[in-house]
């Protein structure tokens, strides 16, 4: 009933020109949990089995200032996800200032160059977790065949180092066209902390219906942590901080996408992360190092594969993201365009693999069933 | 001596003509799509059936230096945007900050493609010559100067009186046609174009609403800022 007072009252204000869009979510899950998770010191640390909850989100411009809105039920926060303007000093410059999310990201599933976008999603398929933004200034510079940015950010968050909030950084990244059909990506990143770190992309359109893309980024030092040697489980867990190691931590991604002419579609990565746990030190996680548990993954090496098809207003999709382990995340997705405003997504996922695998181990929330409701109302 | 002036001067603006150059023929018969140098354009796309519409959607296309940011109006897709640049063709999803690669040979509606719509002038992505010149049309064949064009060859047809773009057939890499468009001209400007396939049953309409002189910022008609606001 909220939910509807407030989407009426937005509606009103819609009428004022200063709303392009309000989005209702009504998003339900039910997590498939067994074994070691039912445990109440364990279960306690992990969302609820079943919930359903609302999500309101509006955007629009204001005399050039665009913003998104959005107001969560389950946390019962409001969130500022984008509000900033864009200035054009000439033809070719332009500053951008305020809270977005600067997106990088050549791939589907991994993302070596999203050094701008912390909060990335674990899952593409994943639609509720959107990217949020962060407090930022880019100066953007544009030739014919060249895009200049310059940015800089501070996302004035509580520091965590897993998940890379809480730092300031400062980057340069150029695009080059280096053909009609290529396109170059360099990256460098300046991040507290750490050492100035670099990256190249590649993307490049095969033929008409498949191109294939590529990113690497390498950097002396890393803030995430890693697990010591085994001991007893103490609290806190006490962590190895490889800031200052010197040693060279470098994630690379590969990826082809392949698209039929009557829309069937299949993408393919693989990604290696030196900054994931090896072996030897994925034997010494135990619960008490949850807090190593990042969005994507915790081991190194990570593969990925997603079939679709559309049918007419109907999307269906198949995918699954490997570990070295074999354990695997699978997602099962049905969209449905049910008119122009109203869309239902409906996924299945689960996890499987060994019991030690890192999928059945460390992501119990992964395996769940959700049903998402979408209703857009643009103006 | 007054006729044989006449006749002089006639004799001379006719062999102007006859001398246009096939890439001037088609610069003149690309300002039936639109006059200006930056252009906004109202675009509807019907999708007709046996006779009957199926589908239709509305589109604001922007277009400039031979590039084009197009606003789907309606439908499930409205709120998205497409780019046609000069770095390729993109499609950025409403709900999604990224966009997306395609090229522009992909369906949008019906017989049109991405790149019928975002694409507006000939001359920018083909080289044209003439093979034929009749009585009343000049034939020219377009050949694609990038592999980024949406088709590999056209045979555009031409008034000769003022290069009013009259049909064209789109061929693809391997010589096979692809798709006939018919054009429908009112004054100055286009007012359909019309998309026939190999199904004799279907047709796509192009509808040209309204066209306005309007610039949009350069930073717009890249695959990173196309998702911005319009002003």
């Amino acid at each position: 009933m909220k939910l509807l007072v407030l989407a009426l009252f937005l509606a009103g204000i819609a009428n004022a020109k200063f709303v392009n869009q309000v989005t209702i979510i009504s998003h339900s899950y039910k997590v498939d949990r067994g074994g070691d998770w039912e445990a109440s010191n364990v279960a306690a640390t992990l969302r609820d089995t079943e919930k359903t909850n609302g999500i309101v989100s509006f955007s629009g411009d204001i005399e050039g200032v665009e913003y998104q809105f959005k107001r969560d039920t389950e946390t019962d926060k409001n969130i500022v996800q984008k509000l900033f303007y864009i200035a054009d000093v000439n033809d070719n410059l332009s500053v951008q200032f305020g809270k977005f999310s600067e997106n990088w990201q050549l791939g589907y599933a991994f993302n070596p160059l999203g050094l701008t976008d912390p909060y990335h999603p674990a899952n593409n398929d994943d639609d509720l977790n959107e990217k949020l933004g962060i407090n930022a200034v880019v100066v953007r510079y544009s030739m014919e065949d060249v895009h200049l940015d310059f940015y800089t950010s501070n996302d004035n968050k509580e520091r965590n180092n897993v998940r890379g909030h809480g730092y300031k950084s400062q980057a340069v990244h150029l695009n080059y066209l280096l053909s009609d059909e290529t396109d170059i990506i360099m990256v460098a990143h300046n991040k507290e902390e750490v050492k100035l770190g670099v990256g190249a992309g590649f993307r490049s359109i095969v033929n008409d219906n498949s191109k294939v893309y590529g990113s690497f980024f390498t950097r002396k030092g890393t803030t995430i942590p890693s697990v010591p040697a085994p001991i007893p489980m103490t609290a806190p867990p006490p962590l190895t901080d490889r800031t200052k190691d010197g040693k060279q931590y470098t994630h690379a991604m590969l990826g082809w996408h392949w698209t039929s002419d009557n829309n069937f579609s299949i993408i393919a990565e693989t990604s290696q992360d030196d900054r994931g746990l090896s072996d030897s030190e994925y034997q010494n996680m135990n619960i008490a190092y949850l807090t190593l548990v990042r969005p994507v993954g915790i081991r190194q090496q990570y593969n990925f594969l997603r079939v679709s098809k559309v049918m007419g207003e109907h999307e269906f999709s198949l995918a699954r993201r490997m570990s070295s382990d074999d354990s695997a995340l699978n997602t099962f997705k049905w969209r449905y365009d049910i008119n122009d405003n109203l869309q239902l997504n409906a996924s299945y996922s689960k996890t499987t693999g060994g019991a030690d695998g890192e999928y059945k181990a460390y992501f119990p929330d992964q395996s769940n069933t959700q049903l998402i409701l979408y209703y857009n109302l643009d103006f | 001596m007054k006729i044989l002036r006449i006749l002089t001067l006639l004799l001379l603006s006719f062999s102007v003509i006859a001398r246009m150059s096939a890439d001037e023929l088609l610069q003149v018969a690309d300002k039936f799509r639109s006059p200006y140098q930056y252009a906004q354009l109202d675009i509807r796309i019907d999708d007709f059936k046996n006779g009957t519409i199926k589908k239709s959607r509305n589109y604001k296309v922007y277009h400039q230096d031979g590039q084009s940011l197009v606003d789907v109006l309606d439908g499930a897709d409205k709120g998205n945007r497409v780019l046609l640049s000069n770095k390729g063709m993109y499609v950025a999803p409403k709900r999604s900050s990224r966009a997306v690669r395609i090229t522009p040979i992909q369906r949008l509606l019906g017989q049109a493609s991405y790149g019928d719509l975002a694409g507006l002038k000939f001359s920018k992505n083909y080289t044209p010559s003439i093979i034929e010149e009749k009585d009343d049309v000049t034939v020219l064949e377009l050949i694609a100067k990038k592999s980024s064009a949406t088709y590999h060859k056209i045979i555009l047809s031409i008034t000769n009186d003022n290069q009013r773009p009259v049909d064209a057939k789109a061929y693809l890499v391997s010589g096979k046609l692809y798709k006939q468009m018919q054009y429908d001209v009112e004054g100055e400007l286009l007012k359909t174009i019309t998309y026939k396939g190999k199904n004799k049953n279907k047709k796509t309409i192009m509808t040209f609403i309204s066209v306005k002189d309007k610039k949009i910022p350069k930073r717009l008609l890249t695959s990173r800022g196309m998702r911005n606001a319009i002003r």
